[in-house]
C-alpha cells in the first residue's frame, strides 16, 4: 500500500523530467535558457572533477552556520530573558517587535556599507535573519506554559532554579524547536540574498561566475545543492524534535 | 462536648474546636475573609483541624472550598484574617498534574535535592505503596487516569508530610477507579497518620472517609459534623443514612 501510493506520488515528478528533458532534446526549449536534467548532472560531474565543487559547499554551510550560531544564540538567549523577566519584556520587546517588521533582507544595502563586502556582512546578514524566529518562538513557548504546572512547581517548593530547569525549559522545547526550524530557512534565504550581491567563494560566487558565462546548467546545479542543504537541515532539526520529545504523546502514534 | 462527636445526626459540633480533641492544631483559620475583585468568596471562615484528623469540605461548585484550600496551600494570597497551618504539607490536584516531559520517578521527587540514584529509590518506595511500582521509568502519557492520580498520591506522601490538602482528588475518575483509590487514601491515612483537609462535592465520599464533615456555603462554613462510625464504612451501612440525607438537604438536594 505504501509502496504504491509512493509509486503513485513520484509519478508526475518523473514525468515532468523525462518531459524537460524530452522537451530540450527535442530542440523546443532552448538550450542557452533551459538546461535540460542530463546538462545539470553533467554540470555537476564537471565541478566535482575542477575540485570547486564540495569546498564551495563547505565555504557556504561555513556562513551559515557561523550566522546561525550567533543569531540563533542571540535570539534564543533574548527570548528566554524576556520570557522569563517581565522587566526586560518591558524594556526589550517593543523595540524588537518595531525592528522586527523590517524585512532583514532590506537592510543589505546599510550592511555593505557598514561591514564592506568581505564575509562579515554575509554573516551580519544570516544572523540578523536567525534572530527573529528563535527570539519569537522562544519568548511565546516560555509564556504558553501550562499555568497548572507553575501552581504545581509552588506547591511543590521548587526554587526558581528548579522551576526553570523542571518545568520552563523542557516545556518550552518544541517550541523553540520550531523555532530553530525556522531560523535554519532564514538563516539558508539570507545567505543566498548575500551571496548574490558579491562573493569570491562558495554556492553564490559559482552561480555568479555562470551567469557571467551564461552557463544555465551550473545555475540550476546550484540551485539543486541550495535546495539540497535545506532538506537536509530540515530533516536533522526534525530527528532532534524527534529525540527531544520522546514524552510527548505525538510520539507514540 | 465529647458527646456531639457520637452523634450522626445533623447537630451541630462546634465549628472552631473539633470537640475536647486534645491533639494540638495543624490548621488554625480565623476570620478569614477572600476577595476576587470586589467579589467576596470567603466571608468569617473559622476552622481548626487538629493533627491526624481527616476533616471532608463540602459544597456546591462556587461556595469556595476550593479557594480556601489554595489559600492553605499559600495559591492564593491577600487575605485578610489569620491562616496558621503546619508548613510541611503536599497538595493533591484533581488532574494528577504530572509533569508531562519527566518519567514517574522524576515527577514523585520533583523538586527533591539529593543524588539521582537516591531520589529514585526514594521514588520506587512511594510507589510501591500506592501499588504502581513497575511504572517507575514510564512517562506520564502512559498511565490512565487512576494510575496518573496513584503517581500523584506517590508524590504527596514522599516526604512523610504533616497535612494533605485534597482537592477533589476523585473527581475526574470514573465509578469503579474511584472507589480503589479511596481505600488507598485510607491505607495511606492510617500507616503516615497525617492531617487531611478532603474537598469533595461528593456527600457520599465524604462519609466514608471523613472524622468531620464541614459543610460550605455562601463563603462561610455552614454546619459541621462527626463522623465516628468505625472504619472501613460500608457505603450501605443504614447507620449513615440519615447523616447523608441531612447534609443532601443542607445542600439543597432533598432526597427522595
Amino acid at each position: 500500500m505504501k509502496g504504491a501510493s509512493l509509486a503513485a506520488r513520484a509519478a508526475v515528478p518523473v514525468a515532468l523530467l523525462v518531459a524537460w528533458q524530452a522537451a530540450v532534446g527535442a530542440g523546443l526549449l532552448s538550450k542557452d535558457w533551459f538546461s535540460s536534467p542530463a546538462g545539470v548532472v553533467q554540470a555537476f560531474r564537471e565541478l566535482n572533477d575542477q575540485g570547486i565543487l564540495w569546498g564551495s559547499v563547505a565555504v557556504s554551510l561555513g556562513r551559515a552556520f557561523l550566522g546561525l550560531f550567533l543569531g540563533g544564540l542571540a535570539g534564543l538567549a533574548t527570548g528566554i530573558a524576556v520570557g522569563l523577566l517581565r522587566g526586560a519584556e518591558t524594556a526589550l520587546d517593543a523595540t524588537i517587535q518595531m525592528v522586527r517588521t523590517l524585512p532583514h533582507l532590506a537592510l543589505v544595502p546599510l550592511f555593505l556599507i557598514w561591514f564592506g563586502i568581505g564575509e562579515e556582512s554575509k554573516v551580519a546578514l544570516v544572523a540578523l535573519g536567525s534572530f527573529f524566529p528563535l527570539y519569537l518562538n522562544t519568548f511565546k513557548a516560555i509564556r504558553g506554559i501550562d499555568p497548572k504546572l507553575i501552581e504545581l512547581a509552588k506547591v511543590q517548593k521548587l526554587s526558581r532554579f528548579q522551576l526553570i530547569r523542571e518545568i520552563i525549559l523542557p516545556g518550552a522545547m518544541p517550541g523553540i524547536l520550531v523555532g530553530l526550524r525556522y531560523s535554519l530557512g532564514t538563516a539558508w534565504l539570507s545567505l543566498i540574498v548575500a551571496e548574490q550581491l558579491n562573493a569570491q567563494s562558495g554556492i553564490g560566487f559559482l552561480t555568479m561566475q555562470a551567469r557571467m558565462f551564461a552557463q544555465t546548467s551550473v545555475i540550476m546545479a546550484c540551485l539543486c545543492l541550495y535546495a539540497l542543504v535545506g532538506i537536509l537541515a530540515d530533516v536533522l532539526v526534525r530527528s532532534l524534535e524527534k529525540s527531544a520529545l520522546k514524552w510527548h504523546p505525538s510520539a507514540r502514534t | 462536648m465529647a458527646s456531639q462527636r457520637a452523634n450522626l445526626k445533623l447537630a451541630p459540633a462546634p465549628l472552631a474546636h473539633g470537640g475536647a480533641d486534645a491533639r494540638p492544631l495543624a490548621v488554625d483559620v480565623r476570620d478569614l475573609r477572600k476577595a476576587f475583585s470586589g467579589r467576596t468568596v470567603l466571608k468569617d471562615v473559622n476552622l481548626a483541624i487538629h493533627q491526624g484528623e481527616f476533616v471532608a469540605l463540602v459544597g456546591r461548585s462556587g461556595c469556595g472550598k476550593s479557594t480556601l484550600l489554595r489559600i492553605l496551600s499559600g495559591l492564593e494570597a491577600d487575605v485578610t484574617g489569620s491562616v496558621t497551618s503546619d508548613p510541611s504539607f503536599s497538595y493533591v490536584f484533581q488532574d494528577a498534574r504530572l509533569v508531562p516531559w519527566r518519567r514517574v520517578w522524576e515527577n514523585i521527587t520533583l523538586g527533591d535535592k539529593g543524588s539521582k540514584a537516591d531520589r529514585r529509590t526514594r521514588a520506587k518506595a512511594a510507589l510501591e505503596e500506592v501499588g504502581l511500582s513497575a511504572r517507575l521509568d514510564d512517562f506520564p502519557v502512559t498511565l490512565s487516569g487512576g494510575e496518573a492520580q496513584r503517581v500523584a498520591f506517590a508524590r504527596a506522601i514522599l516526604n512523610e508530610p504533616k497535612v494533605l490538602l485534597l482537592d477533589e482528588p476523585f473527581g475526574a475518575l470514573d465509578a469503579l477507579t474511584r472507589m480503589q483509590m479511596q481505600a488507598l487514601l485510607m491505607a495511606l491515612h492510617r500507616r503516615h497518620g497525617f492531617t487531611a483537609l478532603f474537598v469533595t462535592h461528593d456527600v457520599e465520599e465524604a462519609i466514608l472517609l471523613a472524622d468531620r464533615i464541614l459543610v460550605m456555603a455562601e463563603g462561610r462554613i455552614a454546619s459541621a459534623h462527626d463522623v465516628s462510625l468505625p472504619r472501613p464504612r460500608q457505603r450501605t451501612n443504614p447507620k449513615l443514612l440519615p447523616l447523608r440525607r441531612g447534609l443532601l438537604s443542607e445542600l439543597g438536594v432533598p432526597d427522595e
